[in-house]
């Protein structure tokens, strides 16, 4: 039974995705971007083999996505052969500080070459004229102790630390230019998988916070900059712009390498709102998103949820695409389809609040996007079936 | 061609480094180091390719006699007392999907060597790893995953490890003695009993903001509320081995500065520390006289003297040190009550221990019940204690940002005492005085100082009410403590 309707489906995603493939054509650039984190399909297709790396992408084309945005890491696992992050057997239970799981994905050889899923997806999308991007986050662990980076669990001498001097293996500061340096070499890493853009997502951020970052360097920076003064809070506003130039350091970086391989490198941001940069900084890292989009470090930015009114949702969520349009420099800009409801902002919270159907929520959020002038929409993410078909029939009415 | 050159590359630094001024020396290329009973040789793991095999060599290097060489991986030897090796082989050679879907049965289970001959101690689609065996070699201690729910989430409340036990000789199922205390992102690895039999100790994750550190407990006493850290907050701690004169324990540790991993030894009464060398799960020879530990993927060994007896103290500061002293309180609340308060005594540092304790009448039914909320002016629900499917302890991080600890025993029409407790590095919830569930710790929490009300009740169905509510500093009296290191000893 279960075959029958998959393949009825996959049917219908192949009629789906010609007539998607005619639309673009006609629209110009819309982009339709599905992020997806093969993880998610684990249970139901085998990602440890091309055959279910393919019946993924088919699902995924469902929603009528057009541009494939593919997660390279859950947690700090890597889903390829990774240089940088592979040292010896690092599942579980080969490395005594790695937490076991039993669930699939504890089982999964993330790192090995079974899992390398690139070179299928990145042809796939290339045989059906679709983009192909990879999709990474800022995080070393998920929240989730048995995703921790191998390179975090393997260099205590990079931890992260809090005011009080207790050392943290969920992260490494990156106050230390040997941090840096690592995190630059799995840049060329992504590179070499040849996408078409990456996009670095500061939500995934897996704890991370300049609560956190009072390292070794940090401390010695603070003592330079403000001398004998104590080392502040957290809230310190200072502790934060100080934190915070070290992540601009390495986003220009980032995006230095991504400039010379002629690929675009896209930040993605949470809860942005129509004011200044002061809540936004409090949020992430410590690092103004629209100075570096300003100064073209980023070639495009996703917002990828914002804090709209309640009371007047599309209005004020309106209002703040406008604002981030106006404030991005030439940046430009995806604004978020969101199936879950992280961070209030998911099509199912505007449905409730407006009293509208979740397919006339789709078309009137693609529809702010467009009037925008945004590149495109973001689906995040799309996992198993968790676009529902009027929602992807909406979609695709939406930019018909 | 890459793997010739590599060995050639290690033997030439195996040949140059034989001795250190200190006295290291390299044996082999391996990790996992284990001293066979009479001192004269060494079992260890070499990764091979990307396979883990197990070997047998001299204390000083030479010829390796394979135990172990695949197909599949094996792992973590250690010697019984009759000269036998336990150790972790499997052969998962599916792929994860297959083995979801019952198409595989394989895992890592434990294997026993002795006179020539192997035996399957344990098998399964489960991981048994990192055994040792009790001094008189009738047990094996381990960590298992076998049993636990296959749940992936966060915030997953089912274990991820258990420690077990199993008979050496009868052989037959394991049997678990501990589950991982917070869900998911908690566990343990490398359980050791002392030589003389009484004390277990093991690597313990507490949760997902805390680090390793070793915990023990007395052989028997497996609830929770009988564990102890025994290692120090500051450091991160796992992989312990006792010295053979039950006084002394060498395991992998990490202090702020450190160059990376070092090897660590502690004396297990006081708490005195040492750093002694650059390196990974140490162990003692038999004769106490001797450490070997890994780096880089080199054995080595080296002289234990004097000069490497620990001598160093750090600061520790427990939870529970602060006797209860209640700050406020109300009493008999059927409906929502706002009740203003004030003063300096409310002013909470992310360095106070308080407590909030409720002591209520509830119908055991889901719907959102918040029984206690402190409204500061830095954030409206700074703390609170709710009931609705479970009980939660809330309180907020320094930017706000929510956090709790979540009970589940919360059934039926009765009257319940829950008892919420913000630590500077945990949250914890106690129902009716039992042992408290602990979440977050060392999540960097919110300092309140400005209080604006409590208010007490809200959500109460009809004939439900709050009898008692209290807020206050230090440990509550009704909730049993954890034990402390001189507990463990007496």
């Amino acid at each position: 039974m279960k075959n029958v309707k998959w393949e009825m489906r996959n049917g219908f995603g192949a009629v789906c995705l010609a007539s998607l493939l005619a639309c673009c054509q006609s629209l110009g650039a819309f982009d339709v971007v599905a992020l997806v984190d093969s993880l998610d399909f684990a249970k139901y297709y085998d990602i440890e083999t091309a055959t279910g790396t393919v019946q993924v992408l088919e699902h995924v084309l469902l929603t009528h996505a057009n541009d494939i945005w593919w997660r390279d890491k859950g947690g700090g696992r890597m889903r390829y052969p990774s240089t940088c992050e592979m040292w010896q057997v690092s599942e579980a239970p080969f490395d005594k500080k790695r937490l076991p799981s039993e669930d699939i994905y504890g089982y999964l050889r993330l790192e090995s070459p079974r899992g390398n899923e690139f070179p299928v997806v990145r042809e796939e999308c290339r045989k059906r004229g679709l983009g192909f991007g990879i999709h990474t986050t800022i995080e070393e662990n998920h929240w989730y102790s048995p995703l921790s980076s191998n390179w975090t669990l393997a260099h205590p001498e990079y931890w992260s630390c809090t005011r009080e001097g207790d050392p943290w293996m969920g992260t490494c500061s990156i106050l230390y230019p040997e941090v840096v340096e690592h995190k630059l070499k799995m840049v060329d890493e992504r590179l070499a998988l040849k996408p078409q853009k990456i996009m670095l997502d500061f939500w995934r951020n897996g704890a991370w916070t300049y609560a956190r970052e009072y390292s070794a360097p940090a401390l010695a920076e603070w003592k330079r900059l403000y001398g004998d003064e104590p080392v502040p809070e957290a809230t310190d506003p200072r502790w934060q712009k100080m934190v915070g130039a070290h992540f601009d350091d390495y986003l220009r970086k980032f995006s230095a390498k991504c400039r010379a391989a002629g690929v675009e490198f896209i930040g993605g941001f949470v809860g942005i709102d129509d004011k200044d940069d002061a809540s936004l900084r409090s949020r992430t890292c410590g690092f103004s998103w629209r100075s570096l989009a300003k100064e073209g470090v980023f070639d495009a930015v996703y917002v990828m949820s914002v804090t709209y009114d309640p009371k007047d949702p599309f209005g004020s969520t309106e209002r703040i695409y406008r604002n981030v349009m106006a404030n991005c420099g030439k940046a430009k800009v995806y604004f978020p389809l969101a199936s879950y409801n992280f961070e209030k902002c998911g099509i199912g919270e505007y449905a409730k609040l407006t009293k509208l159907s979740e397919a006339e929520v789709t078309k009137r959020l693609v529809k702010m996007a467009r009037d925008a002038g945004a590149r495109g929409i973001v689906l995040e993410c799309v996992d198993y079936g968790n676009y529902r078909p009027d929602v992807c029939a909406a979609i695709a009415e939406a930019i018909r | 061609m890459k793997r010739a050159l590599t060995l050639l590359c290690a033997l030439v630094f195996l040949a140059g480094c034989d001795r250190s001024p200190i006295g290291e020396r390299a044996v082999t290329q391996g990790t996992n180091p284990a001293f066979s009973p009479d001192g004269s040789r060494l079992a260890f793991q070499r990764l091979d390719g990307d396979v883990f095999k197990i070997g047998v060599t001299g204390v000083k290097g030479g010829a390796v006699e394979w135990i172990e060489e695949g197909p599949g991986n094996a792992a973590y030897p250690e010697w019984t007392p009759a000269g036998g090796l336990i150790y972790m082989a499997g052969h998962d050679h599916e792929t994860a999907y297959e083995g979801w879907h019952g198409k595989s049965k394989n895992g890592y289970g434990l294997r026993l060597y002795e006179n020539g001959q192997k035996r399957t101690l344990t098998s399964g689609r489960c991981r048994d790893y990192t055994p040792s065996v009790s001094p008189d070699g009738s047990k094996a201690y381990f960590v298992t995953t076998r049993g636990v729910a296959s749940e992936s989430s966060a915030y997953s409340k089912a274990a991820s490890s258990r420690i077990a036990e199993i008979d050496l000789a009868a052989g037959g199922e394991p049997r678990i003695l501990m589950d991982s205390p917070n869900g998911n992102n908690s566990g343990f690895v490398q359980p050791v009993v002392s030589p003389d039999g009484t004390t277990l100790l093991w690597g313990h994750l507490e949760n997902f903001f805390d680090t390793w550190r070793i915990y023990g407990t007395r052989i028997g006493k497996f609830g929770k509320i009988d564990w102890c850290p025994v290692s120090p907050r500051k450091l991160a701690a796992l992989a312990p081995r006792w010295h053979p004169n039950g006084k002394l324990i060498c395991f992998t540790g990490f202090r702020k500065g450190d160059p990376g991993w070092g090897v660590w030894v502690e004396e297990i009464e006081t708490g005195k520390v040492r750093r002694i060398a650059t390196g990974e799960n140490p162990c003692f020879s038999p004769d106490g006289r001797s450490l070997a530990y890994d780096r880089d993927g080199v054995v080595y060994v080296r002289p234990f003297t004097a000069a490497d007896l620990p001598d160093e103290i750090l600061p520790e500061q427990r939870d529970d040190d602060e006797p209860e002293k209640v700050l406020w309180s109300k009493e008999n609340v059927s409906k929502e009550t706002g009740l203003v308060a004030s003063g300096p005594q409310f002013a909470f540092g992310d360095n106070t221990t308080f407590f909030v304790r409720v002591k209520a009448k509830l119908d055991g039914t889901q719907g959102l019940r918040q029984l206690l909320i402190g409204e500061y002016a830095e954030h409206e629900y700074a703390f609170q204690v709710f009931a609705n499917y479970a009980v939660w302890f809330s309180t907020r991080d320094f930017n706000g940002k929510y956090l709790d600890v979540k009970h589940n025993d919360y059934k039926g029409a009765r009257e319940y005492t829950f008892t919420g407790i913000r630590t500077p590095h945990a949250l914890m919830l106690s129902v009716d005085g039992g042992v408290p569930v602990v979440s977050m710790p060392r999540a960097k929490v919110l300092s309140v100082k400005n209080l604006k009300r409590f208010i007490v009740g809200r959500g109460l169905k009809s004939g439900e009410c709050v009898i008692k509510a209290e807020v206050g500093t230090g440990w509550p009296s009704d909730v049993p403590k954890f034990k402390k290191r001189e507990d463990l000893f007496k």
